[in-house]
């Protein structure tokens, strides 16, 4: 049985470059990250999840 | 090549002169010019059936007494006719040559919608049987697949016959596919027989009786046409275990090297209100070791039903380069209804891309709640350490091209399937008015 020699190909440079990427500690995310948006948390706390809004307490003042 | 020497004679319905190149295997013949079917096996020549005009004339694509070489012999196309099925009011028609050697025997080469068949006779009989239900016929160690039954009727004929042919015939022919081979069964009340078929190209055949006009392409899929990606689904798929198994070892790999190795910590306590525990503060110089990579840096605070806010700002001590982050750490929980639930978490990574080796410090900034409890919490950064996010994406990369090989070929089979007795119930109908002729 003849293997398909592209997709060979094709799949030796996915590992590579998903090595490489790994190796290199590359990640989706910006170096700018962050996991909310802290101003609108001091400027205005506990308004930032309107969904519980008014319905859990501890959100902070 | 072999000299075929024609016995002639003449029409007694219309006086033409006709040739016959089977000698005494001739049965029948069709007279060229009146259409007249003769008794070629009668000295006189008794007329059989007198031409009934039922369609219009059909023109053989390889005239009648050309010869060809095929498959190492020379053979003589001497009958030529055009039988049809109707499947809900739809007539279905196809051609048929009869081939002649006086050494070999007779052949028969099928057209349909520019599909092409090289049929010889079957001596014995198939083994019926079926596998998952579905009808099928055993020859020589193949096993076909029943693909249709239909009642075929001559429509028009020219030419000679070793049988009595009479236009009108009915026979029913069940038709078993084994791509690229057709095993046919054509059934009447006295006999039935065998014949089997192989889907050859129409260039083949043009060229071997150098027919000079072209052939009408193919078109849709004939049943018993072989599929272009057979087998390469499972070449595929054997390269793609190959691949994957490169990428377990690959990620084995990268999990037994990583370091992982804490560069820094610094922990402490946040209180509610106290306003100089918001003010930004720098850490210690660390040294983050290697070559480029990851920074993995994990805040966890002892929050409950609260909040921490970590700004934090990566700086390199000697580039000057910065690296912001800011993140919250929160958790609440409780009971609604009856019902706990819980959101967030007391801890929370953050993983930094291709950051470069140096001496760096933190700059860290807290905000959190104004009143409540005090708040334990601790930032740790961690160099180098091992993901699976793009062992993953090179997994799904890896997968799609021979999940799109084997869906493709899993289409054309479908396609094939559809039009046969076995079609899934939603391909009913389809492709009609690709494959049906009018009775003009």
């Amino acid at each position: 049985m003849t293997l398909p020699r592209g997709y060979l190909a094709f799949g030796v440079v996915v590992l590579i470059g998903a090595a490489v990427l790994e190796y290199r500690g590359f990640t989706f995310a910006s170096a700018q990250q962050s996991n909310g948006d802290p101003r609108s948390i001091r400027n205005n706390p506990g308004s930032y999840r309107s969904t519980y809004y008014g319905t859990r307490s501890t959100y902070g003042k | 090549m072999t000299s075929v020497q024609a016995r002639g004679l003449n029409c007694p319905n219309c006086g033409a002169a006709i040739q016959l190149r089977s000698f005494q295997f001739a049965a029948s013949v069709v007279c060229d010019s009146c259409l007249a079917t003769l008794d070629a096996s009668d000295a006189n020549v008794a007329v059989l059936q007198t031409f009934e005009k039922t369609m219009a004339r059909a023109r053989p694509l390889i005239p009648l007494g050309s010869r060809g070489t095929w498959k190492g012999d020379p053979w003589d196309v001497i009958g030529f006719q055009v039988r049809q099925i109707t499947v809900d009011g739809i007539n279905y028609r196809w051609q048929e040559y009869l081939l002649f050697n006086p050494f070999r025997g007779f052949r028969y080469l099928s057209e349909y919608d520019g599909h092409w068949n090289d049929i010889i006779a079957v001596r014995g009989i198939p083994e019926g049987g079926s596998v998952s239900g579905h009808p099928t016929a055993t020859w020589r160690d193949t096993t076909f697949k029943l693909f249709q039954t239909s009642s075929a009727t001559t429509v028009f004929a020219l030419g000679e016959f070793p049988w009595m042919l009479n236009v009108g015939d009915v026979v029913t022919v069940k038709d078993h596919v084994a791509p690229p081979f057709l095993l046919s069964a054509e059934e009447t009340d006295e006999e039935v027989t065998w014949s089997l078929g192989e889907y050859v190209s129409g260039e083949r055949i043009r060229a071997a009786f150098k027919v000079t006009e072209p052939f009408p392409s193919a078109r849709g899929t004939f049943a018993n046409q072989p599929n272009p990606l057979a087998g390469t689904p499972a070449r595929y798929w054997q390269a793609f275990v190959m691949l994957a198994v490169a990428l377990l070892v690959l990620v084995g790999l990268r999990l037994g090297t990583a370091g992982g190795r804490l560069a820094s910590a610094v922990d402490g306590v946040f209180h509610p209100g106290v306003a100089t525990d918001k003010a930004p503060f720098v850490t210690d110089p660390f040294t983050l070791a290697g070559p480029t990579s990851n920074v993995v840096i994990t805040s966890s605070a002892t929050v409950d039903g609260s909040w921490l806010f970590v700004g934090m700002t990566l700086v390199n001590d000697s580039t000057g380069q910065v690296i912001d982050v800011g993140r919250e750490v929160s958790y609440y929980h409780g009971v609604d209804e009856g019902e706990s639930w819980s959101e967030g978490s007391r801890s929370d990574d953050v993983r930094l891309g291709a950051v470069p080796a140096g001496r760096w410090f933190m700059r860290i900034e807290l905000d959190g709640p104004d009143a409540g409890r005090d708040i334990d919490w601790r930032i740790e950064v961690r160099r180098d350490q091992p993901g699976l996010i793009w062992w993953f994406a090179a997994f799904v990369l890896l997968i799609v091209p021979p999940v799109i090989v084997s869906l493709r070929s899993a289409a054309f089979e479908t396609t094939r399937w559809a039009e046969s007795d076995f079609a899934p119930a939603s391909s009913d109908d389809s492709d009609d008015s690709s494959s049906s002729d009018s009775d003009d």
